[in-house]
């Protein structure tokens, strides 16, 4: 077997065929040709397609994104070439980035741990509670690495079982007497935390802010969030500057 | 300047007589033929699983590209 080197040195325009000729057989290894698109009719997709014999397609080759009209391009096509949209190039987190260089080889398995000092930063908008009421703030990421599911704000989860430091802040303006009496409580592993309870109990009117921590290990099923309870049965609060920080430490 | 594109030609695609590589330029909303592109340099390596000569494969306006020992 032979490798053959074949050119149309014209300049041709497209469709531009090579039939394989009577009692031969090939395999392509690598195809290139100028596209120019000076008098395109319109923006265009440079494509390679093999036809059978009765016309039928067996198979499109296209560049990953279209030309515009007027554009020019020098495209090569090769087994285990690029694929510009549709291949994946790059692994990005905030922790870190991967470089793929061959999206089409075997299927690795990249373990990229978030660093021990990894923190995700969480707000929430301002948060009312009726009276006597209870209720959980939805979250949102706003800082720092991506640590937490969000597909339920309430409830966020941690993508990487371990263990995490959380910390509840919160600012609220306390309504006119009787004095306003409220608690805050961290959640994890769905129940509410030793040592996470902080309580407001000032004077009506005056504005405070509070924070709660806690430490726990958090497996991969268990949530974080917090539940606020609006302790005064006669007037409603709210919250606002609701911050969540969660740091993991292992 | 023209862009440089490298694109994915399937692999070990075992083609017959008859058989056709086109080079074609496809409206990307339509897939339809866009009149006006013109290709320049078209150039091919290919195994030649056959028995017979290099000139066996020319066919249209694709020639062979005279090598060192042609």
């Amino acid at each position: 077997m032979a490798d053959v080197a074949l050119v149309a040195g014209e300049t041709l325009a497209t469709p531009l065929d090579y039939l394989i000729p009577g009692a031969q057989e090939i395999v392509p290894k690598a195809v290139t040709a100028e596209y120019d698109g000076s008098g395109a009719g319109g923006d265009f997709v440079p494509t390679l397609i093999i036809r059978a014999p009765n016309g039928s397609v067996l198979a499109h080759a296209p560049i990953g994104s279209a030309l515009t009209a007027g554009a020019s391009a020098d495209v090569s096509w090769f087994p285990r070439g690029r694929l510009d949209s549709s291949g994946i190039r790059e692994i990005t987190s905030t922790d870190g980035s991967v470089t793929v260089t061959d999206p089409f080889g075997p299927v690795t398995n990249l373990a990229v741990p978030a660093s021990g000092a990894a923190y995700e930063d969480l707000t929430a908008t301002a948060f009312a509670l009726t009276a006597g009421n209870f209720g959980q703030p939805s979250w949102a990421h706003s800082a720092g690495s991506s640590l937490v599911d969000l597909t339920t704000p309430t409830a966020p989860v941690p993508k990487v079982a371990g263990i995490y430091i959380a910390e509840f802040y919160a600012a609220i303006t306390l309504p006119p007497a009787p004095p306003g009496f409220l608690a805050a409580l961290l959640l994890g592993q769905a129940t509410v935390q030793a040592g996470s309870v902080a309580t407001w109990a000032q004077a009506g009117g005056s504005p405070c802010a509070n924070s709660v921590t806690a430490v726990n290990h958090f497996a991969l099923t268990d949530t974080f969030g917090c539940v606020i309870f609006n302790l005064n049965s006669a007037a409603g609060e709210t919250f606002t500057n609701l911050q969540l920080r969660i740091v993991k430490v292992a | 300047m023209a862009q440089k594109i490298s694109a994915a030609l399937p692999p070990n695609m075992d083609l017959d007589a008859s058989y056709v590589i086109e080079f074609a330029a496809l409206d990307p909303t339509t897939g339809d033929p866009v009149a006006g592109v013109v290709v320049s340099n078209a150039y091919m390596l290919v195994t030649q699983l056959t028995p017979g000569t290099a000139d066996d494969l020319e066919s249209g306006p694709f020639m062979l590209v005279p090598g060192p020992n042609t």
